[in-house]
C-alpha cells in the first residue's frame, strides 16, 4: 500500500516537472522541425532511469518505486509522443515525422544505456 | 496563480495515471514480454487522441491539462519503454523488434483512432 502511494506522489511530481519543463523549453529552446521538447524530456528520463536501475537494489521498495514507476515512469511520455508524431503527418511532414520516431526511440534506448553504464 | 493551478491540475492528473500504470504493471505480472507497459502506452495514446479531439474546439481548461498532459502523460511511459527494449535485447532481437514495433504502431493507430473520433464532427481528416 505504502509503495501505490510512494508512486503517486512520484507521479505528481514527475508530470509536473514535465510540464514545468515543456513550458520553459518551449521558451528558450530555438524552434525545429521536431517537437524538440518532448523529446529533450523523454531522452533524460530515460538517462535518468538508466541512472538508478544498477543502485536500486540497496532501497526501500517504496523509493525505487517513486523513483523508477512514479517520477521518471510520469515525467517521461509516450502519448504526447504519439500525438507530436500524428500532428506531423496531419501536415504532411513525413520525412520530419520520421525523423522525430527515430531520435526518440533510439535516442531514448541509447540515453537509457548511458545512464546505466556511466552508474555500474 | 493560473500557472501554478496548470502545475498542481498536471501533478494530480499525473499522480493518478502513474498510481493505474503500477497498478496495470502489477496485475501483468512479469512475463516474457512486456504486455502491461504495451497496453499502457497504446491504451493512453488512445485517450490521450480522445481528449485532444475533444477539447479541439473547445476551451482548454484546468480539466484539458488534467485529463491530457496529467493523466495520459503520467500514465504513459517512454523511460520504462526503453528499459524494456533493452531488457529483450539481451534474450531475443525478435522480441526486441516486436514490442518495439508493436508499440509504436498499436500506439500511433490508438492516437489516430482516439482524434477520429471528435475530428470527423467537425469534417476534419488526418
Amino acid at each position: 500500500m505504502i509503495e501505490v502511494l510512494s508512486v503517486f506522489i512520484g507521479g505528481f511530481f514527475g508530470a509536473a516537472s514535465r510540464y514545468v519543463l515543456q513550458i520553459i523549453f518551449n521558451r528558450l529552446l530555438p524552434s525545429v522541425s521536431i517537437p524538440i521538447s518532448i523529446l529533450l524530456i523523454n531522452l533524460i528520463g530515460s538517462f535518468g532511469l538508466g541512472m538508478v536501475l544498477p543502485q536500486k537494489e540497496s532501497w526501500a521498495l517504496s523509493l525505487q518505486v517513486f523513483l523508477t514507476i512514479g517520477f521518471l515512469g510520469a515525467f517521461t511520455t509516450f502519448s504526447t509522443f504519439s500525438m507530436e508524431t500524428l500532428e506531423l503527418i496531419r501536415k504532411h511532414r513525413y520525412i520530419d515525422s520520421l525523423i522525430y520516431i527515430t531520435v526518440s526511440v533510439l535516442g531514448c534506448i541509447g540515453t537509457f544505456l548511458c545512464g546505466y553504464l556511466s552508474m555500474v | 496563480m493560473d500557472r501554478f493551478k496548470g502545475i498542481f491540475a498536471v501533478g494530480f492528473g499525473g499522480a493518478a495515471g502513474a498510481m493505474l500504470r503500477y497498478c496495470v504493471i502489477l496485475t501483468a505480472g512479469h512475463s516474457f514480454f512486456p504486455f502491461g507497459t504495451l497496453l499502457i502506452n497504446i491504451v493512453g495514446s488512445f485517450l490521450l487522441g480522445m481528449i485532444n479531439g475533444y477539447f479541439a474546439s473547445k476551451k482548454k481548461s484546468f480539466v484539458f491539462l488534467a485529463l491530457g498532459s496529467g493523466f495520459c502523460g503520467g500514465f504513459t511511459t517512454m523511460s520504462t519503454f526503453s528499459q524494456e527494449v533493452v531488457n529483450l535485447l539481451q534474450t531475443s532481437l525478435q522480441l526486441a523488434g516486436l514490442y518495439l514495433g508493436a508499440t509504436l504502431l498499436f500506439g500511433l493507430v490508438a492516437g489516430f483512432l482516439g482524434l477520429g473520433l471528435f475530428n470527423r464532427r467537425r469534417g476534419e481528416t488526418l
